[in-house]
């Protein structure tokens, strides 16, 4: 298992360079507009797009076929990808979290704000994930666009069709069930991975 | 002393192609050279044997194992070089060496740094400026730096120049001298395996012709060339393949069966598996 991870990070090392960069510029943007949540948005989509690149390595290489011929289970093999993702979208809420405490100043909001940029980085990973092993990286690139724009599109209709807002009570409690929603479906996706990873004739 | 593989009944179905019957048993500290023309099931084979792909029945044993508990045990054991899988494009020589620390527990980095030196592998350099005869040499690397007992290989020597070629035959002839080491190749380059082969198996259509010691089928098979009379003159039953050209008529016969008059040439391993399919 940690051989997979240092494969994945080792092999994500020239890209990180190239995020840095664009991370910076972001920042200078959001620092410029006082607006910490365009920023905290980007850095939750490259926290999910990170591990799916090592997934493309990964088919470009062939290498679970290779792999595979070593002692690794396909288990492991899944697990490691969404152990990855679990912990780069983890370092990309803290960042998010520094980030808009220097923009903003107001702990409660940025803690929430990149709590919920998290939770939704995990979630997209869990639809996400189950697909490529299904469908491969190239088809999973749709899928990826389509998982980042529901949201925008969502919150469209709701403002066109004036649908009533749930109240501020319903949301607080919302703050309990979210948590558990989003392991639930995280659990879910593993399974669902490992099941697809297991048949698949490589 | 067990067999390094043991295959019985082997089945696999596909829709235009199906791999049937297949039985091949490599006995330890043996070479066995895999052969078969393009699409033959060679490959297909190998990943039966590797587990990427599943059988439809039949019964795969490895070093005595059957696989189906502790199968990341035997793959400690098992050197695989698989046609164009390789490492991920940007990691190098000494990033491999660091993560395959951390999947095999019996790797060894100075073995591994060796070879590396050994097969001119830049240590510093991304794969993905690997020319293909690197990327081989550098899964042979990897398939002899941990404590492999079995060495699978499918076309592990395609796309190498001669020269290396040679090298690494020595290397593997190398290995071979542990008689708990054994190694299963498949190969185009014919020449290469009657270098270093025990036995040979040869496969066609998805169904095992023969699995039997290369010496063997040596003594077993000569070369008749004659002329076009004399061969509608001789017993069909001698002959196992013939092919007609400008000279007259080469043909693969049994020598045991064949009059002493006739002159018979020695019939190379090629030779062997071009006139089976002839007579097919």
């Amino acid at each position: 298992m940690k051989g997979l991870l240092l494969k994945d990070l080792v092999n994500l090392k020239q890209q990180t360079k190239i995020y840095i960069i664009i991370i910076a510029v972001w920042l200078a943007i959001a620092l410029s507009s006082k607006d910490g949540s365009f920023l905290g948005g980007m850095i939750c989509v490259l926290s999910v797009m990170l591990p799916i690149t090592t997934l493309s390595y990964d088919e470009k290489a062939k290498w679970d076929k290779y792999v595979l011929s070593m002692p690794v289970s396909r288990k492991q093999v899944v697990e490691s990808k969404y152990i990855l993702a679990l912990a780069l979208s983890f370092i990309g809420c803290i960042i998010s979290f520094a980030f808009n405490l220097f923009i903003t100043k107001d702990a409660s909001q940025s803690i929430l704000m990149s709590l919920a940029f998290w939770a939704f980085s995990i979630f997209a990973f869990s639809v996400i994930l189950p697909l490529i092993y299904k469908f491969g990286v190239e088809k999973g690139r749709a899928i990826i666009l389509i998982v980042f724009l529901a949201p925008t599109v969502l919150a469209i209709l709701i403002g066109k069709l004036n649908i009533n807002l749930p109240s501020k009570e319903f949301l607080y409690n919302l703050k309990f069930v979210v948590p558990i929603f989003i392991i639930a479906a995280l659990l879910l996706s593993c399974y669902i991975s490992i099941k697809i990873f297991k048949n698949k004739e490589l | 002393m067990e067999n390094a593989l043991e295959i019985k009944g082997l089945k696999k179905v596909y829709d235009r192609f199906v791999l049937d019957n297949v039985n091949i048993t490599l006995p330890q500290g043996c070479i066995m050279g895999f052969i078969g023309e393009n699409g033959a099931g060679k490959s297909t084979t190998i990943k039966l044997i590797l587990g990427l792909i599943k059988k439809n029945s039949g019964e795969i044993k490895i070093l005595g194992s059957t696989q189906n508990n502790n199968e990341e045990n035997i793959k400690e054991h098992i050197g695989a070089v698989i046609d164009e899988s390789c490492f991920p494009d940007n990691l190098c020589v000494n990033d491999i060496n660091m993560i395959l620390k951390n999947i095999y527990s019996t790797w060894e980095e100075q073995k591994f740094l060796y070879y590396a030196d050994k097969f001119s592998l830049p240590v510093k350099e991304a794969v993905k400026n690997y020319s293909r005869g690197m990327k081989m040499k550098l899964s042979i690397a990897v398939a002899l730096s941990h404590d492999s007992k079995l060495l699978i290989l499918d076309e592990a020597t395609s796309g190498l120049d001669p020269i290396i070629r040679d090298e690494i035959l020595d290397v593997f002839l190398d290995f071979i001298q542990d008689e708990t080491h054994s190694i299963f190749m498949s190969s185009h380059i014919i020449s290469d395996l009657e270098k270093v082969c025990d036995y040979i198996t040869f496969i066609h259509e998805g169904k095992i012709i023969f699995c039997e010691s290369k010496d063997e089928l040596k003594e077993k098979f000569g070369i008749l060339k004659c002329s076009e009379n004399e061969f509608l003159n001789i017993d069909k039953s001698i002959i196992k393949g013939y092919r007609k050209n400008n000279f007259g008529v080469e043909a693969l016969v049994y020598k045991d069966k064949i009059k002493k008059d006739y002159t018979i040439d020695n019939a190379s391993i090629e030779d062997i598996m071009l006139y089976y399919i002839k007579e097919q």
